[in-house]
């Protein structure tokens, strides 16, 4: 575990397959594109974010909340859930397992300075609290999450690199999808004969060129990213379901058709 | 919006303890909630377990529940990523009944049952085998911990468990923490850890910022205990008064010093940092008796003194770490430890005591009986002090 990142949990359980993911989007891809998605969980990673540089939380704790509500997000479809209380819990519970408890009020209050121009906080202590088992459950209760961030400081030091890469390098893993933390460390260096240090990682390059897509396709979706476009993002995501095609509909309609048939022969 | 339907949709799919155990009965319960012996019900599996069922977090006189506590979740942290022959395997973590439960490996006895066995009616000395495969076992598992950079932080024989197998599981990892390169000093996150017979002289002078060390000083303890069957400084734990101040355990401290001496800078540089540094000055001034103790015990290996020694080193610096400890020369000579400590023994222990009178998990299978054990009263489970 600790000791051994290939051992631990995250590493055995939790670097999940392309399929796996795009099953758990399925459901909201069918209300909302993919970038829209993406845009209203970037939006959520920023709420976790405002809340923890409130509370004044170091940067892990942050990352950690982040990492379980992806991971909730692995499993259930955001149009099925309220992702507020669910970030709510990550935070409460990432503050725990990063030995920096906190009261649950304090989460609780800055939750709903947080939301307020957006939809409200609607939940009390005990609902947080009651939730938190639902999230255990939905993380299999593997908790410990390994941050890149050790590995970074390490690499940049080694390749000498300057401070803005790092951050560089810090933003991409904290928006990113994968954690693997030597396969992210090739974005934002450039200039440089990376021939050999690429080779003495011993990943695949493959994986580093799909990391590299991932990652700028993320760019991509960011640039036009606006704070004020989110409400009607969320809004076309959570509107009622309703049938799409007309067969669905005839469907529908059909017990309706019967019954006034039936009351008709009546 | 309302997650009725998520909440729904998970509580139907969510399995019930009694359709996965048999609960064979009570076995204890302390702050943190109770325990119970359990059978499985997989034909294939028949295994028995040990489930802990946590007490939830309240607060307020309304007793609002506010989630499940630090000790829990470190334990259900720790234990998931855990895996050795010598820490007490977690086989699953079940909710039910707005309480955790955790699925532990069953083990057959602790070493606070087995040092109380063998004090009762009459003290009978455990044979050198044994103690010494306790102690590597102990070490074994203890070292592992700590090459994943987790300390335990609550080491005593009541937490030490043994399989009826006689292998040593170390258990209750409700204090236990990683260590790498912490958010914040240790100190602030818990401000006593411990149990006070077995707290390195580091803590007791309220050091901030303590090691791994800490836990091989309880394990010089419990190897003292395991040869004599009496706790080797046992002092009397100054209350804590209110909860913001930290009380200096003066008596603790001299039980220590009482046999190992004073420290003095010589043996521990950096003792005048720590906090409670000027209290020592009001201690009378007593030699090292450790060598001439243990000449009078009933081990009579030199090494094993030196081990001992070495454990109980007052500058945690110089303390020997549990991986230097398994390659002391101790276990390279005759009795050499095994992994089952019981190997070759005529002593029988007692089965654990489990008991029909819980109300809360009833029993769902008859209480099986227990080996014959003459009803001694054991003031040492009731009044040994624990770490809240």
């Amino acid at each position: 575990m600790a000791a051994n990142f290939w051992t631990s949990s995250h590493a055995t359980h939790w670097i999940l397959d392309r399929r796996r993911l795009e099953e758990a989007m399925k459901e909201d891809l069918e209300y909302v594109d993919i970038a829209t998605l993406t845009k209203i969980k970037m939006w959520y990673y920023n709420i976790i974010g405002k809340i923890g540089k409130r509370l004044q939380f170091r940067q892990q704790v942050v990352a950690t909340a982040i990492v379980y509500f992806k991971r909730f997000y692995t499993k259930n479809s955001m149009r099925s859930t309220d992702p507020s209380l669910v970030a709510a819990t990550c935070i409460y519970l990432a503050c725990k397992i990063e030995e920096c408890p906190q009261h649950i009020k304090h989460i609780i209050t800055e939750m709903k300075n947080a939301l307020a121009n957006h939809g409200g906080f609607d939940y009390d202590t005990s609902k947080v609290a009651e939730f938190e088992f639902y999230l255990l459950e939905e993380l299999e209760f593997y908790l410990i999450v390994y941050h890149p961030y050790r590995d970074l400081t390490i690499i940049a030091k080694n390749l000498k690199l300057e401070e803005s890469n790092l951050q560089t390098a810090c933003m991409a893993t904290k928006k990113g999808v994968h954690h693997n933390a030597p396969q992210i460390e090739g974005h934002g260096i450039n200039n440089r004969n990376m021939v050999q240090w690429f080779a003495d990682l011993n990943v695949e390059i493959e994986e580093i060129i799909e990391i590299t897509q991932e990652i700028l396709s993320l760019y991509s979706i960011w640039k036009d990213y606006s704070e004020e476009s989110i409400p009607a993002m969320i809004q076309s995501l959570k509107r009622p379901s309703r049938p799409t095609t007309p067969q669905q509909l005839q469907q529908q309609l059909l017990p309706q058709q019967q019954q006034q048939q039936q009351q008709q022969q009546q | 919006m309302s997650m009725t339907e998520y909440k729904a949709k998970r509580d139907s799919c969510r399995q019930k303890i009694a359709s996965k155990y048999d609960i064979l009965g009570f076995i204890s319960s302390g702050t943190y909630g109770r325990v119970y012996k359990a059978k499985s019900k997989n034909k294939d599996d028949g295994k028995e377990y040990a489930i802990k069922k946590f007490k939830p977090d309240k607060e307020g006189e309304a007793a609002t529940y506010i989630g499940i506590s630090q000790s829990a979740c470190r334990e259900i942290a720790l234990c998931r990523e855990l895996h050795h022959e010598n820490i007490v395997g977690l086989q699953e973590v079940l909710l039910e009944d707005k309480s955790i439960h955790m699925v532990f490996e069953y083990a057959e006895h602790d070493l606070l049952q087995i040092i109380g066995f063998h004090s009762h009616p009459e003290r009978k000395f455990m044979s050198e085998y044994t103690i010494k495969s306790f102690l590597w076992q102990l070490l074994n598992g203890v070292a592992y911990l700590h090459a994943n950079w987790v300390m335990h932080r609550d080491l005593k024989p009541a937490n030490i468990l043994v399989t009826a197998n006689g292998v040593v599981k170390v258990g209750d990892l409700g204090l236990a923490r990683l260590f790498y390169k912490p958010l914040q000093p240790l100190f602030n996150g818990d401000k006593v850890v411990v149990t006070i017979w077995y707290r390195a002289p580091e803590l007791l002078l309220g050091s901030r910022h303590y090691t791994k060390a800490i836990d091989i000083w309880a394990i010089g303890c419990i190897f003292a205990e395991l040869i004599t069957l009496r706790p080797i400084f046992k002092g009397e734990e100054a209350k804590v008064e209110n909860k913001k101040t930290v009380p200096f355990q003066k008596n603790q401290l001299q039980k220590i010093f009482d046999i190992l001496g004073n420290p003095t800078k010589e043996r521990w540089p950096t003792i005048d940092q720590q906090p409670e540094y000027p209290n020592l000055s009001s201690f009378r001034q007593t030699p090292n008796i450790l060598r001439s103790l243990y000449q009078s015990w009933p081990i009579k290996s030199d090494q094993g003194c030196n081990l001992l020694a070495a454990m109980l080193e007052y500058d945690p610096a110089k303390r020997i770490t549990a991986e230097e400890a398994l390659n002391h020369p101790y276990f390279q000579e005759d009795p050499k430890p095994g992994m089952d400590s019981f190997a070759g023994q005529p002593v029988e222990f007692p089965l654990r005591r489990i008991t029909n009178e819980d109300k809360d998990m009833r029993a769902t299978a008859p209480v099986q009986k227990a080996h014959p054990v003459p009803a001694v009263k054991d003031d040492r489970t009731t009044k040994r002090p624990r770490v809240e």
